[in-house]
């Protein structure tokens, strides 16, 4: 155990050092400390609340934009990691699975909210080899406009955006995540992008 | 891969999840298609703006691990309330089965198993009773009229004027029972308790019925 407990240490310390996106932990670390939650072993959750802390408060407030109610739906998921965790089959990765409730809480704050609309129009078609926006809107020099672009996407899009480009997850495990198939989700990150070039040429286009 | 496969992979090429294999095989494809090296730079410079807006957002606030692990121990000590409040409930329910067991069974044990033996006896004498018995069917108006019992059947045509009541009054009177009927024409099959043997009898059942025409419109002996 006390191996365990330094090794948890070691990790969190690491973590807590990192402020960039695509922080990994090794997955069987994560593992360690769900079988350790589901025993009942606080310190293992505190472990693994340091480690998620930030990634999901980030992911909250991208959606939500308040300090309070992001870190109270943080302490909401984690909560739910700790009674989950007995049910945790192993089947994914455990980053996919906690990511899995914090999506689902946060589309579900929106929607109770009615902040926002969750609703798009679902695209169901891959894009064609011809469907390529114009490279000039996309340069670096206009990151402030692209983030603006971003910020009106619908949560679903900017969503699949922040999964996949700030936590680095893959497009299959975007879909565990999402709880949808994969081509849905290059479906809605192509479809992401020709929402922006739509966008930033709108905003181009101001006088 | 063609070209739309590896278009398909940019963005995980963009975010570093792709097997090494994938890699070098989009890498390769980039060097000679100038659409798909355009692409990736979109994808690059979207990848930028979704980091740089997360470093914007402000950090949160290490305190918030109490208030989560206050809300475990709450749904712990409610959790253990409720499975107390549910082992108590138990508890309540095993102790009144061991009381009545040892009120009611206890200081008489012989005459517990007696009761339980005879309980058990006429139970397995009586579904052998049931199931040993011939089966009979019985018509809804009277007593049997299958199996062994010998009888007459005579078809008859009642008056039209007359009611129900009237018809199973004189029936009861006469002792038939109505065992088919009402034909295409109206006429109703009645069995009589008498010997087909005893032709006597028979007669005088047939002239009694003639004797009523008011309610008998028609009579003769089934064939």
């Amino acid at each position: 155990m006390n191996f365990f407990l330094l090794a948890c240490d070691l990790q969190v310390k690491k973590e807590s050092a990192m402020n960039e996106p695509q922080n990994k932990v090794d997955p069987d670390q994560e593992a360690a400390w769900i079988k350790e939650i589901a025993a009942g072993n606080k310190r293992a959750f505190e472990q693994c609340y340091l480690t998620y802390q930030t990634k999901l408060f980030r992911y909250c407030f991208r959606f939500l934009g308040d300090q309070g109610t992001s870190e109270e739906l943080v302490n909401d998921i984690m909560v739910a990691v700790w009674k989950g965790a007995g049910t945790f089959q192993g089947q994914s990765k455990v980053s996919t699975w906690i990511f899995g409730i914090a999506h689902h809480k946060v589309m579900n704050m929106i929607r109770g909210k009615k902040q926002e609309s969750v609703e798009m129009t679902e695209e169901t078609d891959l894009p064609s080899s011809e469907e390529m926006p114009e490279t000039t809107l996309f340069r670096k020099e206009q990151q402030a406009q692209i983030q603006q672009a971003i910020g009106k996407l619908s949560p679903i899009h900017r969503s699949v955006l922040e999964l996949a480009f700030y936590h680095g997850f893959s497009c299959q495990e975007v879909s565990d995540i999402m709880k949808c198939p994969v081509n849905t989700v290059k479906t809605r990150l192509f479809y992401a992008k020709q929402q922006l070039a739509t966008l930033l040429k709108g905003i181009g286009d101001r006088p | 891969m063609t070209h739309q496969e590896i278009r398909l992979l940019l963005p995980e090429y963009v975010n570093e999840t792709l097997s090494p294999t994938d890699r070098v095989e989009i890498q390769s494809h980039l060097a000679t298609c100038e659409n798909c090296t355009q692409e990736l730079e979109q994808w690059r410079a979207i990848q930028s703006s979704v980091i740089a807006q997360n470093a914007q957002i402000p950090a949160p606030s290490p305190s918030r691990l109490a208030s989560a692990l206050k809300a475990i121990e709450m749904d712990e000590q409610q959790n253990a309330h409720s499975l107390t409040h549910q082992t108590a409930l138990l508890e309540r329910l095993a102790n009144w089965v061991e009381d009545q067991w040892q009120a009611v069974w206890q200081p008489m044990p012989t005459l517990g198993w007696a009761v339980i033996a005879a309980q058990f006896v006429l139970i397995v004498g009586l579904v052998g009773f049931f199931s040993l018995q011939e089966p009979t069917y019985s018509t809804l108006s009277g007593p049997s009229v299958a199996g062994s019992e010998k009888q007459v059947r005579v078809v008859i045509g009642f008056h039209p004027s007359l009611m129900e009541a009237e018809i199973r009054k004189t029936l009861l009177e006469m002792q038939g029972t109505i065992v088919g009927g009402p034909s295409a024409l109206g006429l109703y099959t009645i069995a009589f308790p008498i010997s087909p043997d005893s032709t006597d009898e028979i007669e005088r059942k047939l002239h009694a019925l003639k004797q009523r025409p008011d309610i008998f419109q028609f009579v003769e002996r089934e064939s």
